[in-house]
């Protein structure tokens, strides 16, 4: 079956079943509502009822938390499979002290990018410590280096910042967190 | 940078070499004719070549190992981003100026 034609009904529902439109969607209302627009913050929280189809991202991103998960673990641990228990070994205790008893799809996404973003950080790091005969090789390892400290650095302060609201007993009104919960349980 | 061969004179050429020189908008071309002086300068420069080429190998080989897990991790904090920033704006706050200040009383 070929590609529905665009702006057909057809092509409308694949968008909403893609992950990546779903999440451009979001970010735009959250940008738009962070900015100060009443009326993106009233769409956001009425995202579900309006696109319940929008459930179907759920499991997609818990999908892309394990994939991801799986490739680092691949990449620090290369063909040997006792560092490739030992690597996942690790990351299943990370988890477990990051993620709360009540995990719901924000934790689990928040946790998973912590997780990826730490073994991220620790491949580029030990790559950039190994001799390079060349300064561009170098130079490339300390770009990589610093693009991972960067994403490291988000993973926590996101990670920080929601476990701060939520301490203070924070609960928004976004069904998409509570269908998630569901969902990924 | 090459061995240019003249209509009169040796079938060899005569070796120039093109450098950027700080202050002039324009490369000089600099003559080392064909003795001793431009063979050494015609090996050092393929060597450098052969360096460069082996270098950008590297770079590639190790950027292709990490790629796929790269671009995994890209879209996942991508996620977590406009998650966390939609947790935000639904609990209350909003972005001024890049950090997130509480506007309402939840």
């Amino acid at each position: 079956m070929g590609k529905p034609k665009v702006g057909s009904r057809a092509w409308e529902r694949a968008l909403a079943a893609d992950p990546h439109y779903v999440r451009e969607v979001l970010k735009s209302l959250t940008d738009r509502a962070a900015g100060g627009d009443a009326g993106a913050a009233r769409d956001m929280a009425e995202l579900l009822d309006r696109h319940p189809h929008l459930r179907a991202t759920v499991p997609a991103l818990m999908a892309l938390i394990e994939r991801a998960e799986a490739a680092w673990v691949a990449v620090a641990a290369g063909r040997d499979e006792v560092a490739r228990q030992a690597v996942a070994a690790e990351v299943a205790a990370m988890k477990a002290e990051l993620l709360p008893p009540d995990a719901g799809v924000l934790d689990r996404v928040l946790a998973g990018a912590l997780v990826v973003a730490h073994l991220a950080h620790a491949n580029a790091a030990l790559t950039a410590a190994s001799p390079a005969d060349h300064p561009t090789v170098q130079l490339t390892r300390e770009k990589r280096l610093s693009s991972a400290q960067q994403r490291l650095f988000a993973a926590l302060r996101n990670h920080r910042m929601i476990k701060g609201t939520k301490a203070r007993g924070l609960r928004p009104p976004l069904k998409l967190f509570d269908a998630a919960r569901t969902a990924a349980s | 940078m090459a061995w240019e061969v003249r209509k009169r004179g040796a079938s060899a050429g005569y070796y120039y070499l093109c450098t950027r020189v700080p202050g002039k908008p324009h490369p000089v071309k600099r003559y080392y004719g064909r003795g001793d002086a431009a063979h050494l300068t015609a090996a050092d420069v393929e060597r450098r070549r052969r360096t460069d080429r082996a270098a950008r190998e590297v770079v590639r080989a190790e950027a292709a190992r990490t790629a796929e897990a790269d671009g995994l991790a890209a879209e996942l904090s991508e996620w977590a981003g406009v998650l966390a920033a939609a947790w935000m704006v639904c609990s209350g706050y909003k972005r001024h100026r890049g950090s997130w200040r509480r506007t309402t009383r939840g």
